[in-house]
């Protein structure tokens, strides 16, 4: 898949993935992220919860033969556990040559966000949160929060997987 | 040169190198028995070091090239003169052998052109070289064989006058080759003229016309057994491509009983659907069978690096020992093949220089002078059971207790009531050796512990067996293949999990079995003669296990698992049955995941989670003790 999008970049216009961002919201909240990530929106199918890892990685999701593992995008913001109903969706995006599941509420659209009315976000608190936010994007009236998804996947949080009793 | 080229020759030249060992094992066993290589051998033995010669001058590889040319000359001489098969000729040859395969290694690892890179190398070259000159001298100072002028014409194909006088200086022709004399040589191979090998045949020929005569057929001949055994030969796949491969075969084997039981068809009454689609299940058992196959290797190729080994420690220890290797063909998955090799190796030393008594010893224990070591392999069931059995002294009881006192793993006491079978089981301790100094062999730190390791990562098991005086066993037991499994699918609530068929001893239904709570989260339950520990996968992973509410306890399943003898039952909702699992690894984005060997996907789509039992049991029983 990400394949298919690489050559879409070579044959038609070189800017065509340039300044787009896929739109999700979050309670009311609206993220994006580059596009060049994400390989396929898809409706949850069901997840097999893998014990004994961080809360926010749900489990793995069976898509056409592959184990694909997913994290709900909530809980790694720190939000309250919502649960999930017919529109919750996946976006399946690859980091790293890693394909990874993101679970979000709902998916808005694919926006054209010119670099000029993107600006880095100042230090936003101590807020977990925040270390996903590198920038906002202002379309029309409105402004998007940019979300770093390499990010998501940090070291750091490896640790923070629960110990197992009996180890 | 593509470097590529350059490393599947040197491949190839490694199964050359494979097959001289063979030979020359064999040529040593008839040595030694006094009795005469035959003729074939010694031809199948010259062949295989021209081979090498050929091939790797054609790759500007001198070293090998002059390594196995001299080899060549030596076993050109006997071929004409097989009553001087000795073990110093055999040495030489076996030495000889040894280089090249350290040269091939070398060239494969750090290519350096093709020269040598020891001085024992070069050392050992010269010292073949003066044994090829000192026989061709005796051989010629034959009169009746050889007059002297004739041999003087024959060598004059190099060109070399000088050497009308002086034989020796002439051979030196063979230690000093330059480049451009090796080329023109080889290119007649090359350029596959027919005439032109047999001019260089002759060259070592006696210059008799009778045997020239003879001999000339011999390299066509060569020629076609060399192509015969081309086409029969094996196509080398990229084991990637093997891989996906078996990747879209499992996910074929997966998806067929999802279309074929698929819920929108299963009402409905499609007689003639059903048929085709028996065909279609019956044909997809039948790919995956052949797929996997294809990852399947008799284990011949480690057995038979074990006679080298076997003859190499023995000589070291100055025993007599007989290598009967049998079940040879019995196949493998590649991967696994590999794996066993160390294992084999330490232990079949250890046998040699632990296990077998020395000869004076075999006398008075009234046994054969030889020590016999068997290697056989069987397949059972899904496994392959690869045994190592000696009949040496055995192991000793009382020094192996009094180890393990002195390593502080048990006390005085303990070591009175322990079975054999427990008291052996020490000998996997780490850093447990018995040996009563370091030698070369053995007691260089690496034990029976590391062994033990490699073939549970393998997910198998090693046992011993022994009876003293009269010899121990070693029963390596893996699975056949790593990447398919049989697995027993249970659920417990929404999750589906596969517990590996080997594991699993047997499956009970609760429903009136009593379940002593011996404190929280601890749960024991009586199975056969024992109390074994009864664990809720829940807690397995961190969560409280909800066997403390008896009441939902009822009508559930205890799944008995067994691993290094000890028994653990884990509770689940319900077993649906056992099948073929095809085994994927579990992202990497979950860290430090015990307990699980992967996933994988089930026929009704979902993702199951594979149980690594084992890992289980003694994670578990190192926490609690009934």
């Amino acid at each position: 898949m990400s394949q298919n999008l690489k050559s879409w970049d070579v044959d038609t216009d070189e800017d065509t993935m340039k300044d787009l961002y896929l739109c999700f919201s979050l309670e009311e909240r609206d993220y994006a992220f580059e596009v060049r990530h994400l390989t396929e929106i898809l409706a949850l199918p069901a997840i097999t919860t893998i014990p004994g890892t961080a809360p926010f990685l749900k489990g793995v999701i069976n898509i056409r033969g592959k184990i694909i593992p997913v994290m709900d995008v909530r809980l790694r913001f720190d939000m309250i556990f919502k649960p999930y109903h017919e529109r919750t969706c996946v976006l399946l995006v690859e980091l790293d040559g890693l394909p990874l599941g993101l679970i979000v509420d709902t998916v808005n659209d694919v926006l054209k966000i010119p670099q000029e009315n993107i600006d880095l976000a100042p230090k936003i608190g101590e807020s977990k949160s925040s270390r996903f936010i590198y920038a906002t994007g202002r379309v029309g009236d409105t402004v998007k929060i940019l979300i770093n998804l390499q990010r998501l996947l940090t070291e750091e949080e490896a640790h923070l997987i629960k110990d197992i009793p009996g180890n | 040169m593509e470097r590529d080229d350059v490393l599947e020759y040197l491949l190839e030249a490694r199964e050359t190198l494979e097959n001289i060992e063979k030979d020359l094992l064999h040529f040593e066993k008839s040595t030694l028995d006094g009795s005469r290589v035959d003729r074939d051998l010694l031809d199948t033995l010259f062949r295989h070091f021209h081979t090498i010669k050929g091939s790797s001058g054609f790759f500007g590889l001198t070293a090998i090239v002059k390594m196995a040319h001299a080899a060549e000359n030596l076993l050109d001489y006997l071929r004409k003169n097989p009553e001087d098969q000795d073990e110093d000729t055999l040495e030489f040859l076996i030495t000889a052998l040894d280089y090249l395969n350290e040269l091939v290694e070398h060239e494969e690892s750090s290519p350096s052109g093709g020269d040598f890179f020891s001085e024992e190398q070069i050392l050992f070259l010269n010292k073949l070289n003066q044994k090829n000159d000192s026989i061709r001298l005796r051989y010629m100072q034959t009169p009746e064989e050889v007059p002297a002028s004739q041999a003087n014409a024959e060598f004059g194909l190099f060109g070399d006058d000088s050497a009308n006088e002086n034989p020796k200086e002439e051979f030196g022709l063979f230690t000093n080759i330059d480049e451009p004399t090796i080329a023109k040589e080889f290119g007649l191979f090359i350029n596959d003229s027919p005439p032109k090998p047999n001019e260089e045949f002759g060259l070592f020929l006696k210059p008799d016309l009778n045997t020239t005569k003879e001999r000339i057929p011999k390299p066509e001949e060569n020629l076609k057994n060399e192509k015969k055994t081309i086409t029969k030969k094996d196509i080398r796949i990229d084991t990637d491509k093997l891989d996906s491969l078996l990747d879209i075969v499992g996910e074929i084997v997966i998806t067929e009983p999802m279309v074929t039981d698929h819920p929108d068809i299963s009402k409905l009454k499609l007689e003639s659907f059903q048929k085709t689609a028996l065909q279609l299940k019956k044909l997809i058992r039948n790919l995956q069978e052949i797929t996997l196959s294809l990852r399947m290797v008799p284990i011949a190729g480690v057995f038979s690096r074990m006679e080298r080994l076997v003859r190499d420690t023995a000589k070291k220890t100055g025993k007599q020992v007989k290598l009967i290797i049998s079940g040879e063909d019995t196949e493998i998955d590649k991967s696994i093949i590999e794996e066993m090799y160390d294992p084999l190796v330490h232990i079949i030393r250890n046998a040699i220089d632990h296990g077998l008594e020395t000869l004076e010893e075999r006398k008075e224990a009234g046994k054969q002078p030889q020590g016999t070591i068997q290697l056989t392999a069987t397949q059972s069931g899904k496994e392959v059971w690869i045994e190592v059995r000696d009949d040496g002294k055995g192991l000793s009881r009382e020094r192996i207790s009094n180890k393990a006192i002195s390593l502080g793993l048990i006390g005085h006491s303990d070591a009175e009531t322990l079975e054999d079978k427990e008291v052996w089981e020490f000998l996997f301790y780490p850093g447990f050796s018995t040996a009563k100094e370091v030698t070369d062999l053995s007691g260089r730190g690496v034990g029976l512990d590391v062994v033990r390791k490699n073939v549970t990562t393998l997910k198998g098991f090693v046992d011993v067996f022994s009876v003293f005086g009269q010899g121990t066993t070693f029963l390596i037991r893996v699975p056949l293949t790593l990447a398919i499994i049989e697995g027993l699918v249970v659920r417990k609530a929404d999750t589906y999990f596969i517990l590996p068929s080997i594991d699993v001893k047997e499956s009970i239904y609760i429903s009136n079995e009593p379940i002593n709570e011996l404190y929280k989260n601890n749960h024991s339950i009586q199975y056969r003669t024992n109390q074994i520990s009864l664990v809720d996968i829940n807690l397995l992973f961190g969560k409280d296990s909800d066997l403390n509410d008896q009441r939902t306890l009822k009508e559930k399943y205890v799944i008995v698992t067994e691993s290094h003898e000890k028994q653990m039952g884990i509770v689940f909702d319900e077993i649906l049955g056992s099948q073929s699992i095809v085994i994927k690894p579990i992202s990497p984005i979950f860290k430090n995941i015990n307990g699980l060997a992967g996933c994988t996907i089930l026929g009704n789509g979902h993702a199951g989670l594979i149980l690594d039992v084992r890992k289980l049991i003694s994670q578990h029983l190192s926490s609690v003790t009934i």
